[in-house]
């Protein structure tokens, strides 16, 4: 397996080691869906497209990998922050406990270009979209099964966590989930 | 002082994965132990360049990406003989997310092989779509004469045998001239995935 330079990726990898000790292949049953583990792949695919020539070709068991990983950081920083929230009494994760959650994670370089744009989208979108922005977030609830007890708050992080991550990919998601 | 955030995964020597069961540490629940080689760094900086400049304006510190933490401790890991050294930082959130993982496989192990598509509905619409040479879709224009072909079929009800080869001459002359605007970028049958 690939050795990563970011330590929570090492998790990831291990998920993907899982998948080759696995014999058979039992049927399909409920739960946790692959959609609803996932980001969409045709999204990664056209961002990891900007870093590539325009002749050059992804494969796609680069793009799977790719998919998985950020996948990975986004529970694992959702993860995170969720704890900080259950331990402060809160129920609603928000743009605030994910850049702190970053902060303690050893992502600093990220947090300032984060709050400078958590400010801006924060002026872009009024209170009104927010509150839509809320109603979208429970449609991801099951993204987020271990956190049951608080799964719609931690859904509206999911979903700042998306928007803030990925602010101009934010109409082609929607299409992607059509 | 420039805080040093980054991270390293590092083996301290080339571990030996043992997927049997071994007995688990304490620390850990599931055996998700992963197996570790080199990594292409200038691939990933690109990348996380790219996605940092798209928002933020600034460039991405490339040597950040390689600077050693201060501290690191050693992660167990059962299947691994040799320990992983992490962020410390990032321990007991690896490790949580570990026990996330391992709960969400035990509920549901089949969702480790992937789908080929998500819908049945698109799966077949996409089979029926007209494709040009090369297995990409038609576009609009060339669909539009296809469909053109369908109608004139459907109006003669009942056409006599020698009528039918003209027809059937018709439709290859007009095969030939939708296959030729394939050139034209169309939708491609691999990015429905």
């Amino acid at each position: 397996m690939m050795m990563m330079d970011l330590g929570f990726l090492e998790g990831g990898a291990g998920m993907a080691d899982a998948g080759h000790d696995e014999s058979g292949s039992p049927p399909r049953s409920g739960g946790v869906r692959e959609q609803d583990r996932f980001l969409p792949i045709a999204n990664i695919s056209r961002i990891m497209k900007k870093a590539v020539p325009a002749n050059g070709k992804i494969a796609k068991d680069a793009k799977e990998t790719l998919q998985e990983c950020v996948s990975e950081f986004i529970s694992f920083v959702t993860s995170e922050a969720s704890d900080k929230c259950q331990k402060e009494k809160r129920k609603t994760i928000n743009g605030e406990d994910l850049l702190f959650a970053m902060g303690t994670l050893g992502f600093e370089e990220y947090v300032d270009p984060l709050k400078i744009y958590l400010h801006k989208y924060r002026e872009v979108i009024g209170d009104s979209k927010l509150s839509s922005k809320a109603g979208d977030g429970s449609v991801k609830k099951d993204t987020i099964g271990p956190h049951s007890g608080a799964s719609s708050s931690s859904a509206q992080g999911m979903v700042g966590a998306y928007t803030q991550g990925m602010g101009y990919m934010q109409p082609q998601y929607h299409n992607g989930d059509t | 002082m420039k805080p040093d955030g980054e991270t390293q995964l590092r083996p301290t020597a080339a571990g030996h994965p043992d997927p049997g069961l071994g007995t688990s540490s304490a620390e850990y629940v599931a055996s998700l132990g992963p197996a570790t080689a080199p990594v292409s760094y200038p691939y990933i900086s690109t990348y996380y360049g790219g996605t940092y400049g798209a928002y933020s304006g600034q460039p991405l510190v490339n040597a950040a990406l390689m600077a050693m933490p201060p501290h690191s401790v050693p992660l167990v890991t059962d299947a691994v003989v040799e320990p992983i050294y992490v962020n410390a930082r990032q321990y007991h959130g690896i490790l949580r997310r570990r026990q996330s993982r391992a709960k969400a496989e035990s509920e549901n192990k089949a969702n480790k092989i992937r789908k080929p598509y998500l819908h049945e509905s698109r799966h077949l619409h996409a089979l029926k779509r007209a494709r040009g040479s090369g297995g990409r879709f038609l576009n609009s224009k060339a669909v539009e004469g296809k469909q053109d072909t369908k109608s004139v079929d459907k109006k003669d009800g009942a056409v006599p045998s020698e009528e039918k080869r003209d027809k059937k001459l018709a439709n290859s002359i007009i095969k030939l001239e939708n296959s030729s605007p394939t050139t034209q970028p169309g939708a491609d049958a691999s990015d429905v995935v």
